[in-house]
This record gives C-alpha cells, sequence and structure tokens, in this order.
C-alpha cells in the first residue's frame, strides 16, 4: 500500500474507479497521506448524506474532524440542523454552488485536498459535458489550482466509459480497482491506452 | 484553391467567429454544432482540417476524434483541438495516439491560431 501512496505524490487530479462494496476502505487507505497533513480534506458527499458519510468513516477507523464536508445531498429531504465541519448546499448538484463551496474550502478555509464521492451520482443530474467543464474548471481555476490534490470517485463497476475516458484527458493519474480480486495490492495504474 | 476547414463547436459565437476569421484569411469553412453533424459533412465534404471542441454535449471531441479515425473514409483527415480543456500529460499523450496535429487554448489570439493553421495545412 506504501508503494501506492507513492505513486499518489505529486499527482494532482486524480481519477479513481471503485467498486461499490468496498470503495471506502480502498479511499480510506488512498487519502490516508492527506490526513498526515495539517490541513482539512474538503470532502463534497455526492452520493449520501453527510451523517451517513462521518459514520461511515468512523467504523473503519477515519477521522471525520479531519475533513470538511460539503453535504449537496441533505437539503433535498429538507432543512438541514447545521453542523460544525459541514456546510449544506440549498441548491443539490448544483455544479456552480458546488464550485464557489470547493473554490471557498481551498483558498479561504485551508484545505489542499478535494474528494468528490462520487461523480457517479451526478450523472443523474447533469450530462457528461457539464460534469467535464466542471472538473476543468477545478484543474483551473485560480481559486482551486492551489488544491494539492484532487480525487474524482466513480463507484459504478460501469461508470460512463466515455465521461471515464475524457475525464482521463484531464487527469495526472487514473486508478482502478480490481473488485474481483479485492485486495489492496490489485491497485493498478491505468495510464492511457 | 482555397483550404477548407470543418469548425466543430456547440457554441455559436465560437463558431461564427472562427467562420468570419478563417473566411477572410482565404479559406473556405463550414461549421457542425455537434458530433453527429460533424460525422454526417465529413463523409460529404472532406476537409483539408477539422477544427475540434473538446466539451460538447452528446459526443465529445475526444469521442468524434476516435471515430474519425476508426473511419476508413476520415481516417487520415488531420485534426486539431480547439478548447478551453486544461489537458494533463497523459491527456497530451492520448492526443499523440490519436494524431492530432495541435490543441490550440480558448481564448485564442488570432494571428497565433491562423499561423498554426497554415502550418497544419503545409
Amino acid at each position: 500500500m506504501k508503494n501506492n501512496h507513492k505513486c499518489l505524490d505529486g499527482n494532482r487530479l486524480t481519477l479513481l474507479l471503485l467498486n461499490e462494496k468496498t470503495y471506502l476502505k480502498k479511499l480510506a487507505a488512498l487519502v490516508k497521506e492527506a490526513e498526515h497533513d495539517e490541513n482539512q480534506i474538503c470532502y463534497v458527499c455526492l452520493n449520501k448524506p453527510y451523517e451517513y458519510v462521518v459514520e461511515d468513516m468512523q467504523t473503519i477507523g477515519m477521522r471525520p474532524e479531519k475533513f470538511l464536508f460539503l453535504d449537496v445531498m441533505s437539503s433535498h429531504y429538507g432543512t438541514p440542523e447545521p453542523r460544525k465541519g459541514c456546510v449544506f448546499l440549498l441548491n443539490d448538484y448544483n455544479l456552480d454552488d458546488i464550485h464557489s463551496e470547493v473554490s471557498d474550502a481551498v483558498s479561504r478555509k485551508g484545505c489542499n485536498t478535494a474528494v468528490f464521492d462520487d461523480v457517479t451520482k451526478m450523472l443523474n443530474y447533469h450530462q457528461a459535458f457539464s460534469i467535464l467543464h466542471f472538473t476543468n474548471r477545478l484543474v483551473s481555476d485560480k481559486k482551486t489550482v492551489n488544491a494539492k490534490k484532487l480525487f474524482i470517485i466513480f463507484t459504478d463497476d460501469d461508470p460512463v466509459k466515455s465521461l471515464v475516458d475524457d475525464l482521463t484527458m484531464l487527469a495526472d493519474r487514473r486508478l482502478e480497482f480490481n473488485s474481483q480480486r479485492g485486495a489492496v495490492d490489485n491497485i493498478k495504474s491505468l495510464e492511457k491506452k | 484553391m482555397r483550404k477548407k476547414i470543418l469548425v466543430v463547436d456547440d457554441e455559436d459565437s465560437i463558431r461564427e467567429l472562427l467562420t468570419a476569421l478563417l473566411e477572410e484569411n482565404g479559406y473556405t469553412v463550414d461549421t457542425a454544432k455537434d458530433g453527429e453533424e460533424a460525422l454526417l459533412k465529413l463523409r460529404d465534404q472532406n476537409p483539408d482540417l477539422v477544427l475540434l471542441d473538446m466539451m460538447m454535449p452528446g459526443m465529445s471531441g475526444r469521442e468524434l476524434c476516435e471515430k474519425i479515425r476508426s473511419d476508413p473514409k476520415t481516417k487520415n483527415m488531420k485534426v486539431a483541438f480547439l478548447t478551453v480543456a486544461k489537458f494533463s500529460e497523459i491527456g497530451k499523450e492520448a492526443l499523440d495516439k490519436m494524431h492530432v496535429l495541435d490543441y490550440i487554448t480558448k481564448p485564442f489570439d488570432n494571428k497565433d491560431l491562423l499561423g498554426r493553421i497554415k502550418k497544419m495545412l503545409s
């Protein structure tokens, strides 16, 4: 695993293609190195409300206090109670709002890593090219350009291939976890074919 | 003989701007607003150069380029990207593998764009 951490050094935009059943453990391993950093990690909850993500993190030993959460789901079901360490976005899945909050987290709140968990869910609300534009903005906008690492996660076993391939054009690394073998050392770096 | 250029971009303003600029400089220009329209025009018109946007609704520029390369009628066409996309090293390698001649970032400088087009068509 240590070697796999090293392979992420210096890589800014990383695409992670994870298996839905085991993704949190794999993600935990991959962001562990960033956890040792003093800065907080901006964690954009796209497929689960903040509270569920925190519960999941605690069960596998991740420290939720290390994260600044952006919850884009909870307001869909009502008005969430304000929570320390979490920003609830009012317009669920609005890409401009998400970008604005991530920019704020990076430029003003000192987050140097951002995790988007997971982008597969965004495809229910946006066309693939809008997500591509959004990602391009993240890697090129002066307000987010200081983020050291950006993790874009897909958890579907059969993610939209064309979007993943398009995002790979912007990515510094694409990692795919083999869902059949499951072992951490089966991480493969899929440099563009 | 005037060289033919096909501009593929979903933004009306970019298609109009490029048409005016390229026609003023001696090129014959046609446009397509998406990948599907571009594929139809490519097979009929056999342009000397295709200028592609990367981020379009429906078929992306990358997908369109792959289709161009996989069709015996169009596989040898000259293709360049004209895009706001900030390609990574992996992306640039992918462009090389698709035999993309150049990628020009928007917003572009007219003089620079014309120089690069002239070079690609020489």
